[in-house]
């Protein structure tokens, strides 16, 4: 049997893995366009902003590949999938395969501004994105960061911490808007404030003015000019489907997969943030970029490769964060408050603040500022649809723990191999 | 693989089994050592649940760094600590791959590799993942740490906190399915 995944990242890893503990002698190929060892998209603010040695960034050993006997093309693009050939093709010729793994990822999304065109600009989203980008910070002084999601405060504060004016510029009112509430937000915003990053949100470029094909400036669409010598565009990731719709596989917004990972193409899967798969609480499909998802989808994709059938049971949106020493973590629909019960404490002092919301007995989203300990607890409330109505008083007190659990969900917990 | 398992009808909530825990992971695996030499108190600020614990350690308080937590509602309580889980949602969180599982079955952290980012903690169900503030690999973060969880205790045949338990409300047991 030979194994093919196109992809070196968490995805195309944990599936390799659960390839090797199920068929110890099968052909395993990762095929990736990066020429880098494994290594981890969380980890390029870290490197940009020199905190971390380079090792820190590789998920795994040097010798790797070679003690699991994983093939590799690495620096390799795929072009094309003949399904009929069951075969990929690449810049340097083609390669059959018997099961095939896309864990392509995502790509930075450009929308279009007036003056882009004609700026050096960058994007945030792989190693090579963040060793240009510290190479062009020398010289410069006014960065501009468009996107205040995830990825572009990262590389804010990056850009922050080796000494440069920052700007962050944000469409929506708040920063971090898929991921936190409107309080919560405000705590991080206030840390980034305090790190010396000047937001503006509720604003977005209207124009880059330029010179020599480097920028020089922002119009804001409030009217505010902004000064800028160096542009990142962080608005959003996309999925990278295209290889997967050209071969006439089904894709939606990421490639359509079903619950053991498989696409609409025979002996073919998908896994990770290119994979639209299915989601835990609402039960419909979306592609959901984080890292234990990718990891998950990986591992059930390439279980199912080797012949052993396994299920996901539904991915759940979940982030840890850190800007400005602020620890969040996020779980399901943060924002989605209709027609639920809203459990919430704020204490600004400490800057702690928790939020739960509860829909017919059943957690749909949960928000934890500085008091993360034992918040992994909720992500088990949540994925096993527990109804939480007996105890839901002391879910956000300071000690809620496992003892607070019916006894029943304890025993399930505690008593048998996990 | 053996695995530590609680029996809550048992336990007198009496925390010998973190007192064991530290004494087992500190330098001279001696009680008065580890507490006063090693400078971890116990202290009004510990007793109770503090939010960060590099603030705590910071303010001068540090927190015994215990890899097992007794749990406590009123007349019930149980010894908690890492399941070493079959497919560890840690493993498949942490965001550097300083988590993995060893060949013996033991969920393991390269404690020079993590950078505190968190996402364990995130994907513990158990809540089993404590935040160590007495190391920080990446010190420009603040409040750094790196993850702390139970290793269950690769210098005894039988983990600290089942040896000591002496109600044995702790059992160290396979109970995979065969």
């Amino acid at each position: 049997m030979k194994h093919v995944i196109i992809g070196n990242s968490f995805a195309g890893v944990f599936a390799a893995e659960a390839i090797r503990r199920t068929e110890p002698e099968s052909e395993i190929l990762i095929v990736s366009r990066e020429r880098q060892h494994v290594y981890s998209r969380a980890m390029i603010h870290e490197m940009l902003a020199g905190m971390v040695q380079e090792p820190m960034v590789y998920l795994r050993d040097w010798d790797y590949y070679e003690k699991k006997r994983i093939g590799t093309l690495l620096g390799r693009a795929v072009t094309k999938i003949a399904l009929d050939a069951h075969a990929i093709g690449t810049d340097d010729g083609d390669i059959a395969y018997d099961r095939l793994l896309i864990a392509t990822g995502g790509r930075a999304f450009v929308p279009p501004i007036a003056g882009l065109e004609r700026v050096k600009y960058h994007t945030f989203t792989t190693l090579e994105d963040a060793r240009a980008l510290k190479a062009a910070c020398g010289g410069r002084t006014d960065a501009v960061v468009l996107g205040a999601g995830l990825i572009g405060l990262q590389c804010a504060e990056a850009l922050r911490h080796v000494g440069l004016n920052v700007r962050v510029v944000e469409m929506a009112d708040t920063v971090l808007p898929m991921a936190l509430d409107a309080p919560s937000s405000e705590i991080v915003a206030r840390e980034l404030a305090a790190e010396g990053i000047e937001l503006h949100t509720g604003d977005t470029i209207d124009l880059i003015a330029g010179e020599d094909g480097h920028p020089s400036g922002c119009k804001l669409r409030s009217g505010a000019r902004i000064p800028c010598d160096l542009l990142v565009i962080a608005v959003g990731v996309r999925p990278n489907i295209d290889l997967a719709a050209d071969a006439g596989i089904t894709t939606d917004r990421g490639i359509v997969v079903n619950e053991r990972m498989e696409t609409s193409a025979e002996h073919v899967y998908a896994a990770g943030d290119c994979a639209q798969g299915p989601e835990i609480i609402s039960g419909m499909t979306m592609p959901i970029p984080v890292i234990p998802i990718a990891s998950t989808q990986g591992m059930i994709a390439g279980y199912n490769m080797a012949g052993k059938r396994r299920a996901y049971r539904g991915g759940l949106s979940v982030n840890a964060i850190q800007l400005g020493g602020v620890q969040v973590i996020s779980y399901g629909f943060v924002n989605d408050e209709r027609d639920g019960e809203v459990l919430r404490v704020h204490d600004p002092a400490t800057k702690v603040y928790k939020k739960v919301i509860i829909k017919d007995g059943r957690i749909t989203g949960a928000i934890f500022v500085k008091d993360i300990d034992r918040a992994g607890l909720f992500r088990h409330l949540i994925e096993n649809r527990i109804d939480v109505t007996p105890f839901k008083e002391h879910l956000l007190s300071p000690d809620f723990g496992v003892a607070h659990l019916p006894a029943e969900v304890r025993k399930e917990m505690f008593t048998t191999p996990q | 693989m053996r695995r530590v398992y609680p029996l809550e009808e048992r336990c007198i909530n009496c925390h010998l089994c973190e007192v064991a825990c530290i004494v087992e992971h500190s330098a001279t695996k001696l009680p008065l050592a580890a507490y006063h030499v090693e400078g971890l108190r116990f202290s009004a600020e510990d007793s109770r649940h503090i939010p960060d614990p590099a603030e705590s350690s910071e303010r001068g308080v540090p927190k015994p760094l215990t890899r097992t937590v007794v749990q406590t509602v009123e007349y019930l309580s149980i010894s908690t600590t890492c399941r070493h889980c079959e497919e560890p949602d840690c493993v498949l969180a942490c965001k550097n791959g300083s988590l993995y599982k060893a060949d013996d079955g033991r969920v393991l952290l390269h404690e020079d590799k993590c950078v505190g980012c968190w996402m364990c903690i995130m994907a513990c169900r158990y809540g089993a993942i404590t935040r160590n503030p007495t190391k920080r690999n990446v010190p420009a973060v603040r409040n750094n740490g790196v993850n702390h969880h139970c290793d269950l205790c690769p210098d005894r045949e039988t983990p600290a906190c089942v040896w000591v338990c002496p109600t044995k409300a702790l059992v160290f047991e396979d109970r995979d399915a065969p």
